[in-house]
């Protein structure tokens, strides 16, 4: 019988090569998600696949996909072209062009509802056609239009090659006691028909107004998402743009949460044992020229009451959802009532793919919201 | 599913308020393992097992098992309790009861079972409601009616305070006719839950007797008493109290407790593609 614990063990062959045993991730009406709800995840799922697809058959020298785990990965060679990343010691950012000869651009979604699966730890290693090991490396996440990845450039030799994709267990939390136990295992995907022509020159780029269209495809379908979470859901929350960002967000009562402790995934049932917490506040960052959500930063909350005495301020991490990714905590508050949320945004580390519109986020933002009416409770 | 699982509880619900118009008198049974059941139920594929203890250290009550002619004083009593959750509504639990009265070897002395049903979700009405039913199957030796349990757990949150309360409806389905009366009881609890490592609390188990031919309070049962939940990792609790008698008809003092252990999920599942 295969249960939730022992799904995704074991390896497979698949049409790409071989892999761990794909499974499908849990994707089940629960506390925290409606068969509604879970069709909205679906949704940006289907925006990210049209972006996957045309972005893997404009500009890639070598293409392919397979079922891996819980994942879908999509391993693509691209022609180099560059990123923009932080210049040591100063707050601009620089353009670098790609090292080596080709981009290896892995896409990872979920394989439930084909949501980009954002946070994780991702490497590549490359064998020739001899079996030899011709490169090993990490590859960091790379926000990009149509869609973000994990990438670098890599010198790789004409021929057949064997590529590795290792992709390790994300540490954050995540929400849902059904559908938040996933993404618990080591997981590899190793592609055995990718292959680098000599003097192959890589299709073209495509049409960078398509790329964008379907950059705000994706950004669409989230915002019915977070459109469903501040009006359905959360007992308040709203948005606002600030320069290249667009920042929401929504209080909840505190909720019980799924954590990595010791290498294994185990269900946080503290919220709910207690009022230790009593409220959970979340607060989601998107892009405000594509309205895709952006991982990887560092948010600050401080929440004060209506007379302005601090209530505690925290790192707030990245937390998986069923439907609609954010950045979230328990909080605990005085009292119900009225606070000031005060949100503090640092720009993020990763590096922006994309010449034209990837000189972008490179300054820290402030938001606040004012009269934020938090109920406490567990949920 | 959830519609279906509403219908199947207020016709429960029905069921019981039929039961408790049934006519008859019948002596109050002193209880031996009190509860305050919470609104909560375990998520849908969460199995938990619980070891409950009590013990008298005084009473003048009559222990009525096995036809023995002695007092409820020293009885230490156990049962193992394994609950599984269905749905994450939905809890059904089994029971295995023994008793280690005085004069008698320790002896298994029935088996119960039990389902719990959480109706809306937390904060959606006034109190959180839930439905509780419970079957008693005595050992023959035992010499205890066959039993139907039903109660109605009513919770609600005050800040840091959590009051409960389970007006409990009870009704002896085998033994003479005197036994097959339906007795009104109330088990509730006030906790203070500010930290999750130990929460404590207040709880009393009131037996009022026979609808419509109550005995005086003396004769009822009442007993009340601090109590106090520890939760020692995430999966492992433990509840103690201890409980004094306040009227002729209970236990002069109780101390009780169980263990609980959440195991993790088990959960089939044909997600292999």
């Amino acid at each position: 019988m295969t249960t939730a614990r022992n799904a995704g063990q074991g390896t497979r062959v698949t049409e790409a090569g071989w892999a761990s045993a794909p499974v499908k991730p849990p994707a089940s009406p629960s506390d925290e998600a409606t068969d509604d709800q879970l069709r909205l995840a679906r949704e940006q799922g289907q925006a990210v696949d049209a972006a996957v697809a045309w972005f893997a058959g404009h500009g890639s020298m070598a293409a392919a996909t397979m079922g891996a785990g819980e994942y879908q990965i999509t391993c693509l060679l691209r022609r180099p072209e560059g990123e923009w990343t932080s210049a040591p010691a100063a707050a601009a950012l620089e353009w670098r062009p790609d090292a080596g000869n080709a981009v290896v651009t892995v896409i990872v979604q979920d394989g439930a509802d084909r949501r980009l699966v954002p946070g994780l730890d991702v490497s590549v290693r490359v064998w020739d056609g001899s079996g030899a090991p011709v490169a090993a490396q990490a590859l960091p996440y790379r926000w990009g239009i149509p869609v973000e990845a994990y990438a670098a450039g890599l010198s790789l030799p004409a021929g057949p090659l064997r590529v590795r994709i290792d992709v390790q267990p994300p540490a954050y939390w995540r929400h849902d006691p059904f559908n938040g136990d996933r993404f618990a295992n080591p997981t590899f995907a190793e592609f055995t028909g990718l292959r680098l022509d000599p003097g192959q020159s890589p299709p073209p780029p495509g049409d960078p107004a398509t790329a964008l269209a379907l950059a705000k495809g994706q950004g669409a379908a989230l915002a019915r998402a977070y459109d469903e979470m501040s009006r359905g859901v959360a007992n308040q929350g709203t948005e606002t743009v600030v320069g290249e960002y667009r920042v929401a967000y929504a209080v909840e009562y505190a909720e019980t949460f799924w954590r990595m402790a010791g290498g294994n995934l185990v269900y946080d049932a503290r919220p709910e044992q207690s009022a230790e917490t009593n409220a959970h506040v979340e607060v989601a960052v998107f892009d405000a020229l594509t309205g895709r959500f952006l991982p990887g930063l560092s948010v600050q909350v401080s929440v004060l009451d209506a007379a302005g005495r601090p209530a505690g301020t925290q790192d707030v991490p990245f937390m998986w959802h069923p439907w609609l990714h954010h950045y979230g905590r328990n909080w605990r508050v005085p009292r119900a009532g009225e606070y000031r949320l005060r949100i503090h945004v640092e720009p993020p580390a990763w590096a922006r793919a994309d010449r034209e519109l990837g000189r972008r986020f490179t300054q820290p933002i402030d938001v606040v919201f004012d009269r934020v009416h938090v109920f406490t409770g567990q949920k | 599913m959830t519609k279906r699982w509403h219908r199947a509880a207020l016709s429960c619900a029905l069921a019981v308020g039929l039961v408790s118009a049934a006519p008859g008198a019948r002596a109050q049974e002193a209880q031996t393992f009190p509860r305050v059941y919470q609104w909560e139920t375990p998520q849908e594929g969460w199995l938990e097992l619980s070891l409950w203890e009590t013990f008298l250290p005084a009473s003048d009550l009559p222990y009525e098992g096995f036809g023995l002619g002695v007092t409820r004083r020293h009885l230490w009593a156990h049962s193992l309790e394994v609950e599984y959750g269905v749905t994450d509504r939905l809890a059904l639990s089994a029971y295995a009861d023994f008793d280690d009265p005085t004069g008698h070897a320790p002896a298994f002395t029935q088996a119960r079972v039990e389902a719990r049903y959480r109706l809306f979700d937390r904060y959606q009405r006034v109190l959180n409601p839930a439905l509780y039913v419970e079957w008693t199957w005595p050992r023959g030796s035992y010499g205890a009616p066959e039993e139907l349990e039903a109660r109605l757990i009513l919770e609600r949150d005050f800040g840091d305070l959590r009051v409960v309360a389970n007006p409990t409806l009870m009704r002896a389905w085998s033994g003479d006719e005197a036994q097959r009366a339906t007795t009104l009881g109330l088990a509730a609890g006030i906790y203070e839950r500010r930290f999750w490592r130990a929460q404590p609390g207040v709880e009393l188990f009131w037996s009022m007797g026979a609808v419509g031919d109550w005995p005086p309070f003396r004769r009822q049962y009442f007993l009340l008493g601090p109590s106090a939940d520890v939760n020692v990792t995430t999966a492992l609790g433990i509840h103690a109290a201890a409980c004094f008698g306040v009227t002729d008809g209970t236990d002069q003092m109780m101390v009780r407790g169980f263990v609980t252990y959440q195991f993790d999920t088990v959960r089939p599942s044909a997600r292999q593609m």
